[in-house]
């Protein structure tokens, strides 16, 4: 017959292991030693660990199309990196004033004119200024001009790396 | 001895949360992208219901 003790303890330490193994999980997905960290967006996944995205929900369709302005994005950045850079594709029929944008500490936004080419842009933001709260960098994309009848679309390919 | 086993567990537990909240303070963002601390709260109080229940 099993001692009682024995399974008492034999629970005990199972508890325990679990406890620091989540614990080191947790830890070990907290630091970060490479130069640069990349993020392949799925718009089709609006919140996932590391990125909130587009959102108010309501001013974007399934398929990626604005329907209204301005959209905002959140990044998870575990440790201060100096420079984002965002490319991606944005399909835009008609000539727009398109601009992306980084929250910085002063509450206002760094905006940057995207230049589309081929329908792909490539935007490098300096993140010296930028405001980091929760360990979360904000996004906004602006198309002040936008008009009911514009279709612009996002197409599901950004690419986010940020670098220090 | 269910009692011990679950009295063990729910004090490990509430250390371990204890631990994940003092980490997501010190670093925001850092636990609550993995795990959700508000329903890790309801787990322990729900697991301390139930011991009280168990212990009569």
């Amino acid at each position: 017959m099993i001692n009682k003790n024995i399974i008492i303890q034999f629970f005990r330490y199972l508890w325990v292991a679990i406890g620091i193994v989540i614990i080191l999980f947790i830890l070990s997905q907290a630091i970060y030693t490479k130069r640069n960290l990349e993020y392949n967006l799925d718009f089709s996944k609006t919140i996932t660990k590391d990125i909130k995205s587009w959102y108010p929900e309501q001013r974007l369709n399934n398929v990626f199309e604005l329907l209204a302005e301005p959209v905002y994005m959140k990044i998870y950045t575990p440790i201060d990196f100096e420079r984002l850079t965002v490319s991606g594709g944005i399909f835009s029929p008609a000539e727009n004033d398109i601009k992306l944008g980084i929250k910085q500490n002063d509450g206002s936004w760094d905006f940057q004119q995207i230049e589309i080419v081929d329908d792909y842009f490539s935007n490098v933001f300096d993140l010296t200024n930028a405001q980091i709260k929760n360990n979360q960098l904000e996004m906004i994309l602006s198309i002040p001009n936008m008009t009911s009848s514009a279709r612009i679309s996002l197409k599901n390919n950004w690419k986010l790396i940020l670098s220090r | 001895m269910i009692a011990t086993i679950c009295k063990d567990f729910f004090k490990i537990a509430f250390i371990v949360w204890l631990l994940l909240l003092f980490m997501e303070l010190i670093n925001p963002g850092m636990v609550q992208r993995f795990i959700n601390l508000e329903l890790g709260l309801y787990f322990l109080f729900i697991i301390y219901i139930l011991n009280k229940f168990i212990d009569r």
